[in-house]
């Protein structure tokens, strides 16, 4: 096993942990941090599949952006804990466990019966690909009009959320 | 590292997330955890693109990372506007729109 495969490895296991944390913390502040972490752990693993240019974008858009309006959200809010065990709920998240488990062994059997079989390296060509002159050249010429439609749906997105969040409409 | 490690570390996120978004009570934190899903297949989606040489599949993610931003834009306004009027964000006392 090599430097790299093992580093691959731990970061890989690192975000499996930091998502755990995330779901298992009572305290969401706290839930929100591991989520970073979470982010910048699946950033490096873009970085090891060539894709810097998604690799900025996650560290900016995700844990730059989002997790920083759930932050404000949280600390604005000041919510009391409303997690509590009574017997339906634990039932419940016994429920959704073996739900989990049963998804997981049959996802992972589909893989390891089918794709990791064909494909164990990068392809040489693959370095240039998640370059951002790459992904721009094909954002900017094949797929023009969905990226036109995405800063729509970000202008609409700005608009709703300052209508929705508004205290009165006058 | 060879694809299936990364699909079945995607499959393990979403997973994580799935389960979070069954068994948590705050809006705030099911929120999070359908965050969490949509990496898993944002992973999977860079993932297929590195492995075939193909880059649809991180044009694809670009557009998932707009929509996500977009959606808890507006979905964390929505919690806003429900703590206003309900003061809890707990999802089982939440159900105006239930039958």
């Amino acid at each position: 096993m090599s430097l790299e495969q093992i580093f691959e490895l731990v970061v890989g296991a690192a975000a499996v942990a930091s998502a755990i944390t995330m779901v298992l913390s009572r305290n969401m502040v706290m839930s929100v941090l591991s989520m970073i972490l979470n982010f910048i752990c699946l950033a490096i693993l873009y970085l090891t599949l060539n894709a810097q240019f998604i690799a900025v974008l996650q560290i900016l858009v995700y844990a730059g952006g989002i997790m920083v309006l759930f932050l404000f959200v949280i600390m604005l809010l000041n919510i009391r804990d409303t997690q509590h065990s009574a017997g339906k709920s634990k039932f419940n998240a016994l429920l959704a466990i073996a739900i989990g488990v049963g998804f997981l062994t049959e996802m992972i059997i589909l893989i390891v019966s089918s794709a990791s079989r064909k494909a164990s390296s990068l392809p040489e060509s693959a370095a240039r690909l998640g370059t951002v002159e790459s992904i721009g050249k094909a954002l900017y010429t094949s797929y023009l009009l969905p990226f036109e439609a995405v800063s729509f749906l970000l202008l609409a997105a700005i608009i709703g959320a300052l209508i929705l969040a508004k205290k009165k409409l006058d | 590292m060879p694809l299936g490690f990364y699909l079945i570390l995607s499959a393990i996120l979403f997973t994580i997330g799935m389960v979070g978004v069954l068994t948590k009570r705050n809006a705030i934190m099911v929120f999070m955890c359908i965050e969490l899903m949509m990496n898993g297949a944002n992973l999977t989606l860079v993932a297929f693109s590195a492995f075939l040489d193909n880059p649809v599949g991180q044009i694809f993610v670009f557009f998932v990372i707009a929509v996500a931003a977009a959606e808890s834009a507006v979905g964390l306004a929505i919690i806003i506007a429900i703590f206003r009027n309900k003061l809890t964000v707990n999802i089982n006392e939440i159900n105006i729109l239930k039958w």
